[in-house]
């Protein structure tokens, strides 16, 4: 049903009507911007390699043959848009590590393990924990939990092999799993005896 | 490498789950819309109002014309002298009474040029605005 109607707007699109590609964006703007965002770490550099990703999505669609899903190639369009903007922006790591070392003492310091984590301050807790993730295991983890999508097609997304996603994709989780222990969104018991707080 | 249970797979996506999509700027969509736009109106180049096709008749029948001169100078050519008789046969003299002054003759002139470039300035806004 989805992807019927995805159909319909590449279709008015393609006859020049822009607003069919504006309820591509709407419809999409949230997945492709979450992806970004947890690749790149930096919310205003996110928002302008989201924005690219769709105008290179709209100059590319006459191209869209539709063996995959739209999404699918969406996200793989996307995904690349990230890797170049990692490669280009070397210095974006350091800067990214330097926040990273304030948050973590900042965190330190107003944290109290006997308190309550709850609303927001769980929220930053968990996102700091994703954030922490490399940006290729960052954009896995997305892509299995928030899209659901499948192994194959996260494969297809990263040009990785089926096997090789899911090893990345094992590792990764894992280490999300270890990062919540150690900020404390997941407890220790959790962890040796499968518990909840 | 330890494999995470199902429980602790289950705290982990319930977890991830808490924290959602995150949201861009509200003028997400405006931003990219312009930017597209923009970038129509940049890749819009002004078409020439005489087409390639165009100026490949005016440079033959200008090259037709001076090959014409260039391989029959003095000796007349057949279809200038049917002009001529065409001509003679015109009554001669049916203008005499009317005086036009300079000015009037140029504005004219101007105004039958516009009028023939109208037709390739509307094709060409057409052109545009099918674009956008």
């Amino acid at each position: 049903m989805a992807n019927k109607t995805d159909q319909y707007l590449i279709a008015r699109t393609l006859n020049g009507d822009l607003q069919a590609f504006a309820s591509l964006v709407e419809k999409y703007q949230e997945y492709v911007f979450t992806i970004v965002v947890r690749m790149l770490k930096v919310n205003e550099e996110a928002e302008e390699v989201a924005q690219d990703t769709f105008i290179k999505v709209y100059e590319s669609l006459s191209g869209f043959k539709g063996d995959s899903k739209f999404s699918t190639w969406l996200y793989r369009i996307a995904y690349r848009k990230a890797l170049d903007q990692i490669r280009k922006n070397k210095n974006r790591v350091q800067s990214f590590e330097l926040i990273e070392d304030i948050s973590e003492d900042k965190y330190q310091t107003i944290d109290n393990p006997s308190e309550a984590m709850e609303g927001q301050e769980r929220l930053q807790r968990i996102k700091r924990c994703i954030n922490q993730l490399n940006p290729t295991d960052a954009a896995l983890v997305t892509f299995f939990y928030f899209e659901d999508l499948s192994i194959k097609e996260i494969a297809s997304i990263t040009q990785l092999t089926e096997d090789n996603v899911k090893v990345k994709l094992h590792r990764s989780r894992k280490k999300l799993f270890d990062l919540m222990v150690k900020h404390e969104v997941l407890s220790k018991n959790l962890r040796n005896h499968g518990q909840t707080i | 490498m330890d494999k995470l249970s199902s429980k602790e797979e289950d705290r982990l996506k319930r977890a991830i789950d808490e924290v959602g999509l995150e949201k861009p700027s509200k003028m997400f969509t405006t931003n990219v819309l312009n930017v597209i736009q923009r970038k129509m109106v940049e890749y819009s180049q002004p078409a020439p109002l005489i087409s390639k096709k165009g100026w490949a008749l005016v440079i033959f029948i200008f090259a037709g014309c001076c090959s014409l001169f260039l391989f029959y100078p003095n000796e007349g050519i057949q279809w200038f002298r049917t002009l001529e008789q065409l001509n003679a046969q015109f009554p001669q003299g049916l203008f005499d009474g009317i005086k036009i002054s300079k000015t009037a003759v140029f504005a004219i002139s101007l105004m039958g040029l516009f009028l023939l470039q109208l037709p390739f300035l509307l094709q060409l806004v057409n052109k545009q605005r099918n674009m956008e």
